[in-house]
């Protein structure tokens, strides 16, 4: 047999395999293009809900200093007194069930040098996930049980 | 009539093969239409999916933006923060949108602070769905 005759054979007995090849390939194609959408579209689902949960996180946050501005209006804390830098610490978990499912925590810190600044941490944890915090910081001057925001840390003064 | 070529090299007519390209050609139609239907359809739902999240992220800045702008006149003017609601009518590729915004406020005497709900409610093709933010803001 010559090599153009065994070309013939081959070609003759595999019409209908180039028909199928061709269709798989554009399966192939299709669902490669849709599972790429569909993963994209899922990343951008995860994307959005971390979006939500970090911003709604972030207002509960301010939440915990607005309150804790507030308590320490009408209160006088009872401070930790620290060893380090002469600094005092004062670390309260305010009770406030309107902001569930999300925990906040408050650090109070200040220097003894200047104790009437008091620089203030929010701390908010999502109580399905602890690893997920998310923060927000103040530093405050209080004057006769007035208080006053300012910019910057405490360490600033 | 199909003809194939022996190991001979010998042209025969084999009438058992008759029309078979036709229905290679069928069968392969019918495969490549029942998955491109999955397909197809698989991909609206990604696309209708993907539609509801780029609402849900407008939804989310609209409710950032009231409840920072009420942050901000709450430096101004706390006393005249009040409950309210509005509605926003925006267009997304091409497509008419609405979101009704609803801010609720509750005084909270004990610390002299209010609490804010911003809630945003919107429609898509099969079910309505709703977010909301909430804070506090203490008088200055």
């Amino acid at each position: 047999m010559t090599k153009s005759s065994d070309y013939q054979h081959r070609q003759y007995n595999k019409c209908g395999f180039t028909t199928l090849l061709f269709s798989l390939i554009i399966l192939f194609a299709a669902t490669m293009m849709t599972l790429t959408i569909a993963h994209t579209s899922i990343y951008e689902q995860r994307l959005s809900g971390n979006n939500y949960r970090s911003i709604e996180a972030f207002f509960k946050a301010d939440a915990g200093l607005e309150y804790i501005i507030k308590w320490l209006s009408i209160t006088t804390p009872s401070w930790n007194t620290g060893s380090i830098n002469n600094t005092e610490t004062l670390q309260l978990q305010p009770m406030m069930p309107e902001l569930a499912p999300y925990k906040i925590s408050i650090r109070l810190q200040r220097n003894l040098k200047s104790p009437e600044i008091v620089y203030i941490q929010s701390i908010v944890t999502h109580d399905n996930d602890p690893n997920w915090i998310t923060q927000a910081q103040q530093t405050v001057e209080i004057k006769n049980n007035k208080i006053i925001k300012l910019a910057g840390t405490w360490r600033d003064f | 009539m199909a003809r194939f070529l022996t190991r001979d090299g010998e042209v025969k007519l084999c009438r058992t093969q008759r029309g078979m390209m036709l229905i290679d050609a069928l069968i392969s139609l019918l495969i490549i239409s029942v998955s491109l239907t999955a397909l197809l359809k698989l991909h609206w739902q990604v696309t209708r999916q993907s539609l509801e999240t780029q609402m849900h992220n407008i939804a989310l800045n609209l409710a950032q933006k009231k409840l920072t702008e009420i942050h901000n006149n709450a430096a101004v003017n706390y006393d005249l923060i009040n409950s309210n609601n509005d509605s926003i009518s925006l267009s997304y590729a091409k497509r008419p949108l609405e979101f009704k915004r609803q801010w609720q406020v509750q005084n909270v005497s004990s610390l002299d602070y209010k609490l804010i709900t911003v809630s945003i409610r919107w429609k898509t093709r099969l079910s309505s769905r709703q977010l909301s933010l909430k804070t506090i803001i203490g008088k200055p």
